[in-house]
């Protein structure tokens, strides 16, 4: 089945996309990204830490893997763009998902600011994956600022908690053109089925691979999740009925008859 | 001299490039990025860098992350 996730010049024949974050130890990952069979895997920036100087973590990504490096730390446009220009400066391609936060708790993005820093780095020529609150008016900007997919969350980041904005989930991607993944929240593989089954193009998760007992056997059990629902997707569900019941066997020939 | 690295105060002696400030620290330069005083500066740039007092350095490079 040729089934392939357009997303700037690249087309995609894995539909999950992989975090780095929480692992227990960089030696998992790689492991955890062949079972996965991931094709994007996201790494952050940060200052370098000099008592680690050795600690590379390209060294465990494969070098076939997409590289989608976020923006997390910043608060405003301006920070996000900063650490984007830092990002592509590392030679690792020109894939960058905004990341922008400014509520603690929530940690909620920021989708005007999102949306701002959107504008200048596909202006820039960055492929610009935003990851956002599933507003559909914000999700519209980000098509006009030239983001080449969006990313609503399903749930707080790292919360496990699943599709929480189901809702407003189905209806971006009944109404965005562009791809739609859903980053944050995910927690199960059964989740990872349903955004799949509802039409997302992807998903990433990040947390629940990475705090699992077995990351790798965890990865791969996502793999076919994404793999299941995503079939399921192009088959095209059966219809549900709202009442009743309806005989899958024939109603005639009974042997009482 | 002092200069700020990554937003904290460092002490250098001497005349210093880029390129030795950084290896100095330990750090292999193909995996770090550096911004000098706000500037992203190429790796192939660094030699012609000598360091000044009061010059500010972010050296960052990949972690982990979702």
């Amino acid at each position: 089945m040729n089934d392939r996730l357009k997303i700037g010049n690249q087309e995609l024949s894995s539909r999950l996309f992989l975090g780095t974050g929480k692992f227990s130890s960089n030696k998992i990952m790689p492991g955890a990204i062949a079972a996965a069979k991931a094709q994007v895997v996201t790494v952050a920036l940060r200052r370098a830490d000099q008592a680690y100087p050795e600690e590379n973590i390209l060294n465990y990504i494969p070098k076939d893997c997409i590289l989608m490096p976020n923006t997390s730390g910043a608060r405003t446009a301006e920070e996000a763009v900063r650490i984007a220009r830092m990002s592509r400066a590392m030679g690792c391609g020109d894939w960058i998902k905004i990341e922008v936060i400014s509520d603690n708790r929530y940690l909620l993005p920021d989708n005007q600011e999102t949306i701002k820093a959107t504008k200048i780095l596909a202006d820039e020529g960055f492929v610009v994956l935003p990851y956002m609150s599933p507003d559909l008016m914000s999700a519209k900007r980000l098509v006009e600022a030239g983001a080449a997919a969006v990313m609503p969350l399903g749930a707080p980041i790292g919360s496990n908690r699943g599709l929480q904005t189901k809702e407003l989930l189905r209806i971006l991607i009944e109404e965005i053109e562009l791809p739609i993944i859903v980053d944050a929240g995910i927690g199960k593989p059964s989740e990872a089925v349903e955004a799949m089954e509802m039409g997302a193009a992807a998903v990433l998760v990040n947390t629940a691979v990475a705090t699992a007992n077995d990351p790798v056997a965890m990865a791969e059990a996502f793999h076919l999740a994404v793999k299941a629902g995503r079939q399921a997707y192009l088959a095209g569900l059966g219809r549900v009925m709202q009442s009743n019941a309806s005989a899958s066997s024939p109603l005639t020939g009974f042997l009482h008859e | 001299m002092e200069i700020s690295v990554n937003g904290k105060p460092v002490t250098i002696e001497g005349m210093m490039s880029l390129t030795q400030f950084v290896q100095s620290r330990g750090f292999k330069p193909q995996t770090v990025v550096v911004e000098y005083n706000d500037e992203i500066v190429k790796m192939q740039m660094w030699e012609g860098i000598v360091l000044k007092p009061h010059d500010r350095l972010e050296i960052v490079t990949f972690v982990g992350g979702g």
